[in-house]
């Protein structure tokens, strides 16, 4: 590693580096998408430049141009429909945007390199980690097969990969969501890029992974001196990160400012919307309890996997996917689940509505979920309802959003075409659309739209309890705060409970009148809002929640002991299981685990 | 490298069960005919003792099982038993004959496999653009033309306007491998454009999907050359359903070759097959079935099997 912390700017970022000491510069950057009624421009005249070691955040909703700036950089737009109309993207002296794509290649990877947000999918299912490294370094540098190797490791160990040499030999599917992206770091990094482009790296990690990451660019920015470009939608990941900032909006620059200046004088409206938008944690508005009785209770519910083995098929192991889990939820009240993926909070919910078989007692509207018949189960269905993560895949591409929204109704056989139609009319008014689109398709509406739409057909069965998974995770933060706003109103007017699963605190922090956290199956903390947030007691509540990032470049995170490792796993063979924790209440219903 | 064998061993014991199974199902479908052996061979006109006769002479008035279980026994052991035709040894007028059809199938495979999948990967790398757009065009047109057109027009075309093959593919026992492959090459050109389309247009499909993964926007943004991410990164992703596809051509190849073989007058196991039908040449219509049963269910556990030994998840689970 090259001591080259002193070329590093100081994280103010105010002395503006003269012009000719921009590694990378962007004039008047114009880049259209061809359509039947003409040139349709995606980026409009955007300028910037960035120096040697320097963070620069480009901000902004999705639709903002963010992400095809970046593509236009790495000259990777979609041809032949989207391309540069107009500008120029300077590397040092070199014209990008003027270079033949051979020549192109021989930039890409080696002095700009670039990470993507979907670290699951990004490596190559067939090809080992070694391989895909190895790769990477041969396409630039002419260095044999054993140099490229040892090269690649080289890299494993930067990103502080654990057994980097074992890695080597495997396959993307058996590392986890946070190594993949450290195997994505140290790709883009082997061949010391001058610039990395990070669009989204964060987004599809748990906040605790997220941490690490970013410590981890940090560090290796503080090491090679390289300029980073960070593409995203998360305002506390910006405040973090930056030395600059661009917010940008339908392809336009809305204002640049040194992340400090950003923060506490936001010059453009949009900005100080946007900032404005963020769920914080510590705004959440408190209500009364709600002491009414309970729409579904769970009573030491178990969910476990099998895994076969072994040449008769035996069941050699089990996935504890959900552990003695106990909790109910009131009429009326938002109930959170929150904790990192695998943690069992979606098992629940897929138990409650009859997806998967549990142990133990689920119960719903009175009945017990595992005692009802076919037909019973199918009026239980009426009382819970579910809204996804993803509004596109949750609805037919190929059905009206009118028809959509009846179906629930025309299953269980309620009212008439005609009715049925005002029904759904009245409920498009209730998520804030109108009774006129109910003849269009899902691809007509914009995500924010797409998931109101997914909200109204949960209403249509006027259920008790509705639960949404993830709801507002895929969203950009004003549409997410909008979302919210209505799920609050719609629980206002119908009384209904919602069991809100999250993997963001902050989020939860804002609708949640109770919360449980689960690690591993378990829950470990439980209780209104104001005791787990104000006062965690659990280490690992308080891990979470001093993970997410602060909308706030002045604050500074306490220098607590960085976490490593993996989660365990939640496998056992069969017989054994994983320790039980024990739950005692610290008074007023907040229910802590024990830890040893 | 535990779960893996099992699979395997799995998937073979499978297919001999379905093997088996199929068997069987000719066993009992040409028993279900009305008539039987003795009638077929004796005809209308046959006397009720010389019928009773030639029952008792062939097992015939064994109970079915018997007969289905010596039937099953002679064919582990090689004996396919006589053709009531002629009276010859079926498993030796079937080697030659299946010698012959594996030869053509093999030629036309060695030829139109590897193109299908270069012209595929070609076309997915050019994908609407115009290189994808002609070899779509000509592949096709060519399947789209029936056989025996084909033929006839490459007969026309390699006999008369360029005189530089027969027209008829004769190949007899002893003839050099040179001389068989000048004189099959006709009906190997027809099968190569009738199998061609369907080979070429699975492995762009194939590709086209994976091609909207994130790892291939990762291997482009190493730098690489757009043949190598469809080469190194996209084709490997693609294996399963490319070779099920190939499989089921390769199948084609072996049995649904009639009326190539009958306009080139070459001697193989479908003109073969076809002649005993329309004989009613029962041992040899069960014996033929049998045979292509087993091509079919040997190649698609061949295509499975590939499929899986392709998938890294199978072969080092977590």
């Amino acid at each position: 590693m090259t001591p080259a912390a002193g070329i590093m700017q100081s994280r103010s970022g105010a002395a503006p580096a003269p012009e000719d000491a921009a590694v990378l510069s962007v004039r008047g950057l114009c880049v259209s998408v061809r359509t039947e009624a003409g040139l349709r421009p995606l980026v409009r005249d955007l300028s910037f430049s960035l120096r040697r070691g320097e963070t620069l955040c480009i901000a902004g909703e999705s639709g903002s141009g963010k992400s095809i700036t970046s593509l236009a950089i790495m000259g990777l737009l979609p041809p032949p429909a989207v391309r540069v109309t107009g500008g120029s993207i300077r590397l040092h002296d070199t014209e990008l945007t003027a270079l033949p794509e051979a020549r192109m290649r021989g930039i890409r990877g080696e002095r700009v390199a670039m990470i993507f947000q979907e670290p699951m999918t990004s490596l190559n299912p067939v090809m080992t980690i070694g391989t895909q490294l190895a790769e990477a370094i041969r396409a630039h540098a002419q260095v044999g097969r054993a140099e490229a190797r040892s090269r690649a490791l080289a890299a494993l160990r930067a990103v502080r990969l654990s057994q980097p040499e074992r890695r080597m030999g495997q396959y993307p599917h058996e590392l986890s969501g946070g190594m993949r992206q450290r195997v994505m770091i140290a790709m883009a990094l082997a061949l010391r890029p001058e610039v990395l482009i990070a669009d989204e790296p964060t987004t599809a990690l748990d906040v605790t992974v997220q941490r690490e990451v970013l410590d981890l660019l940090r560090d290796l920015q503080r090491d090679t001196g390289m300029a980073i470009i960070l593409i995203t939608h998360d305002m506390g990941v910006v405040a973090e990160m930056a030395d600059r900032v661009i917010v940008m909006r339908n392809g336009s620059m809305v204002e640049e400012a040194p992340v400090e200046r950003l923060f506490s004088d936001p010059q453009a409206d949009y900005t100080r919307d946007l900032l404005a938008a963020v769920p914080r944690m510590g705004q959440g508005a408190g209500r009364p309890a709600v002491a009414d009785a309970p729409v579904a209770r769970l009573s030491d519910v178990v969910v476990r996997f099998p895994l076969k083995g072994g040449l008769l098929g035996r069941t050699t192991h089990h996935v504890h996917a959900v552990e003695q889990v106990s909790f109910d939820i009131r009429r009326g009240e938002t109930f959170a689940l929150v904790g990192e993926s695998g943690c069992g909070k979606s098992t629940i919910a897929k138990a409650m509505v009859g997806l998967v078989p549990h142990q133990g007692r689920i119960e719903v509207a009175g009945e017990t979920l595992s005692a009802v018949d076919p037909g019973g189960m199918k009026q239980l269905r009426r009382r819970i309802q579910m809204v996804f993560q993803d509004p596109m895949a949750a609805l037919d591409p190929r059905m009206t959003v009118g028809d959509q929204i009846a179906e629930p109704l025309v299953i269980h056989g309620i009212g008439d075409a005609a009715g049925r139609r005002a029904r759904a009319a009245d409920l498009m008014q209730r998520v804030g659309l109108t009774a006129d689109q109910l003849a269009r398709y899902p691809h007509e509406f914009s995500g924010g739209q797409r998931q109101r739409i997914c909200i109204a057909r949960a209403l249509a069965l006027q259920p008790d309890l509705i639960i949404a998974d993830e709801s507002v995770s895929a969203l950009d933060v004003s549409v997410q705060a909008r979302v919210l706003e209505l799920l609050r109103t719609l629980q206002k007017e119908f009384g209904i409970a919602f069991l809100f699963i999250s993997h963001d605190m902050a989020v939860v922090e804002n609708i949640s009148d109770r919360v449980a956290v689960m690690y591993l199956g378990q829950i470990v903390e439980m209780g209104t809002r104001a005791q787990i947030f104000g006062n965690p007691q659990h280490s690992y509540t308080r891990r979470l929640i001093q993970a997410v990032p602060v909308p706030d470049p002045g604050h500074r995170r306490p220098p607590g002991v960085r976490p490593t490792g993996d989660v365990p796993s939640p496998v056992h063979p069969a017989g054994s299981g994983p320790a039980r924790v024990r739950l005692v209440d610290r008074g007023a219903g907040h229910m802590v685990a024990v830890e040893d | 490298m535990h779960l893996i064998v099992r699979l395997l061993v799995q998937r073979v014991a499978l297919g001999l069960l379905l093997l088996l199974a199929v068997s069987a199902v000719i066993f009992l479908g040409v028993e279900a005919l009305p008539g039987d052996t003795a009638q077929a061979i004796l005809g209308q006109s046959a006397t009720p003792q010389a019928l009773a006769n030639l029952r008792e002479k062939l097992g015939l008035n064994e109970p079915p099982l018997t007969r289905y279980f010596a039937w099953l026994g002679g064919i582990l052991t090689g004996d396919l038993g006589k053709a009531l035709t002629n009276g010859a040894d079926i498993a030796q007028s079937i080697g030659q004959r299946l010698g012959n059809t594996l030869f053509l199938a093999g030629c036309a495979a060695a030829i139109a496999v590897p193109l299908a999948i270069i012209l595929g990967l070609i076309a997915a790398r050019y994908a609407g653009r115009w290189p994808d757009k002609v070899i779509s065009g000509i592949t096709l047109s060519t399947v789209s033309l029936p056989e025996f057109v084909a033929a006839y027009f490459v007969i026309y075309l390699l006999t008369q306007l360029i005189p530089v093959f027969q027209p008829v593919a004769m190949v007899f026992p002893g003839m050099g491998f040179w001389a068989k492959l000048h004189a099959v090459a006709l009906p190997v050109i027809v099968l190569v454009l009738v199998v061609l389309a369907h080979m070429m247009r699975m492995t762009r499909a194939a590709i086209l999907n994976v091609m909207q993964s994130a790892y291939i926007e990762t291997a482009e943004l190493k730098g690489l050359s757009p043949m190598a991410v469809v080469w190194r990164h996209a084709f490997p992703n693609a294996i399963a359903p490319v070779v099920s596809v190939v499989m089921l051509n390769l199948a084609y190849l072996v049995v649904g070759v009639v009326v190539v073989e009958v306009v080139f007058g070459y001697n193989a196991l479908g003109q073969y097959l076809v002649d005993h039908v329309t004989k009613r040449d029962l041992p040899v219509v069960q014996a033929v079935g049998l045979i292509f049963a087993a091509v079919y269910i040997f190649l698609n556990m061949a295509a499975d099997i590939i499929g899986i030994l392709a998938n890294p998840r199978l072969r080092h689970p977590k």
